[in-house]
Formats: structure tokens, sequence, C-alpha cells
């Protein structure tokens, strides 16, 4: 796990780390209002593998390629690891 | 003809035991951004739509705006720092940042703009929580940015991009406690792109434009000492986290 890693799974899932949105990242999954989905997306839209990489090269040193987009999904996606309990009691509400 | 090494490294030797000095600051760059430059912002997801509501979410700074001038109720913000994660409005962690370090936006600078966004992205994403602030003070430190003179030994305070936040280091070797960050220096003319964000509700400081020349020393607070026991079970997350 690396940063231009989660740096990936962020802009794969078109959300804004910094803003405020009614669900956690981990809780962008099926059961949730459309709605709140919508509210966390900055857009419906999703972005080439190309784009994703190039917005994580443009933050973090290396050469991130296409292919490594997503390769560390985040929670709920399919492929994410479950080895952490959640520490939900902990922390800012967004 | 070659220099002696050993000369050079008298002279190095020499140069940095010299009293860092400050010069007056660096001066703001006029902005290129536009109203088409902004547009482009938001087609490409970064920023909300314009006319959200009565106010404009944002505003292209005047032509003759040779420096910061933002009406009431607007802030400074730079096109990079949407790039790397940031958004509005803003979440409490962006805000208790602000608040914890006494900055103003334009004070963050770009990599610290994206190992904020990384590090929500990791406790939200990946340890289930959100952005835990004991974990951030254990992990993170602020440094104060000063931009060279062009004379050795003199630098010069930034109106923009003072902040930086930086892994902790030393005996503890917290680094290896996080996933490996390594951030691109390659922000050429990012200090060129600000423009007018609205703040929604005054949820971040409002622009001063105040210079910060003294790193203040809460910068480099770390946890509270009872605190740091509660970090244990997390802290045993990342390092899962940062195996698999």
């Amino acid at each position: 796990m690396t940063a231009a890693l989660v740096l990936s799974a962020v802009h794969h899932r078109r959300i804004l780390p910094l803003m405020s949105r009614p669900l956690r990242m981990d809780e962008m999954g099926p059961g949730v209002s459309s709605r709140d989905l919508e509210a966390c997306r900055m857009s419906n839209e999703a972005l080439t593998d190309e784009e994703v990489a190039a917005r994580v090269r443009a933050a973090i040193a290396g050469d991130f390629k296409p292919e490594h987009v997503n390769g560390f999904p985040m929670r709920p996606d399919k492929g994410s690891i479950d080895q952490v309990s959640p520490f939900s009691t902990y922390g800012f509400d967004s | 003809m070659h220099a002696h090494p050993r000369a050079v490294a008298k002279l190095l030797s020499f140069l940095l035991k010299m009293p860092v000095r400050l010069n007056a600051a660096d001066d703001w760059r006029p902005s290129l951004m536009t109203e088409r430059r902004l547009l482009e912002l938001k087609m490409e997801g970064l920023l909300r739509p314009r006319t959200l509501s009565s106010r404009l979410e944002w505003i292209a700074p005047a032509v003759d705006h040779r420096e910061p001038r933002p009406p009431r109720g607007y802030m400074v913000s730079f096109a990079k720092f949407h790039r790397h994660g940031l958004g509005f409005p803003p979440s409490r962690f962006m805000r208790a940042l602000c608040h914890h370090y006494g900055v103003e936006l334009q004070h963050f600078s770009p990599n610290a703009i994206t190992v904020v966004a990384v590090f929500a992205a990791v406790c939200e994403g990946y340890l289930r929580m959100m952005p835990h602030w004991d974990l951030w003070l254990h992990l993170y430190r602020g440094e104060l940015f000063h931009a060279p003179s062009g004379t050795t030994g003199v630098r010069k305070p930034v109106q923009a991009g003072c902040l930086n936040l930086v892994l902790k280091t030393g005996k503890s070797e917290k680094p290896r406690e996080y996933i490996p960050v390594g951030l691109t220096s390659n922000h050429a003319g990012w200090n060129s792109q600000w423009f007018y964000l609205r703040n929604n509700d005054d949820l971040l400081p409002a622009y001063t434009g105040c210079l910060i020349s003294e790193r203040p020393d809460h910068w480099r607070y770390g946890v509270v000492q009872t605190h740091q026991p509660r970090l244990d079970p997390i802290l045993d997350a990342l390092r899962k986290l940062r195996r698999a």
C-alpha cells in the first residue's frame, strides 16, 4: 500500500477527501441512498485510468502507471482487504 | 579548472554554519486563473457548480488584482489544491488543521494538501474511521517553508505555501508506521493559479493575507502522552495495511 495507490482509489471513485460528505469513504457501498452517494461524488462519470494516473503523478513522485489504478481498492469495493476492524468511535465527523 | 575537493568542503562547511537571515517576503504572482480555467476545473469535477446559491461559489481575480483582494466572504484557493483533494464545503478535519496550525487556506503548500488528503483516505477508506486527530499528531509535524532569495544564507518568508506537513522521524522511526508517501517536487507555477473561493458559512479562517515568518512551537506538538496507548490498535492496523 502506497500513497499513490490510495490517491488512485480516491480519483477512481471521483471523491475529494477533504470535502465534507454525508458518507465516510468505507460506507459508500450498496444499501445507502443514491442521494447520499451522489453528494459524495464530484461526478458520476468514471475517469479513464490514464487520467487517474496523470492525477496521481501530479501529486506523488514516480511513474505511476494506468494499470496500477485502484490496485488497492478502498472498502467496500470489490477486492478491498478486510483485515481491519472499524474504529468508528474515533476521529472527526465529516 | 576544478576546485580542490578540500576547498569545496571547507566552503560548504562555512556556508552551512552561516546563520539564515530572512529577507522581505516573497511577493504574490499575478494570477493566471480566468473564468474559463475555473470552468474547466468544474468540468473536471474538482469544483462545485458556480451558482449553487445566491452567491457565486468561485470567482476569477480581476485583471488589476496583482495580489489577492477577495470580496468579503471569500478566501484564496489554488487550482493545485483542488487537484490534490481539497473540496468544499471543507471536512471537519480540514477545518481542524487550519485551527490547530493557526493558518489560512493559502498557507498550505500543495504537498501539505496531498498528505492531508491521503491521510483522510487512509483513515476512511482503509481503517474505517474518520480522520483521527491523535494519529495525525503522532505521524506528522508542521514545518515552515522559506523561499531562497538568491543570496546565500538569506531566505524569504512566503505569502502562500509556507506550511509543509512532514512525517515525523527520529528514534521511533515513525515513517515505518505509515505508508510510503513520496511527494512530487514539481509544482512549477502553482502559485500563479489562485482564485477566490466562497468561504461557506465562514467554515475556514477568513483571508487576511498574514505572513508567517517563524514556525510556532505547536506545529511540532505530538499526542498527549495519556492518549498514546489508544493509538496502539490503530498503528497495528496500519502495519497490517502496509504489509498487505
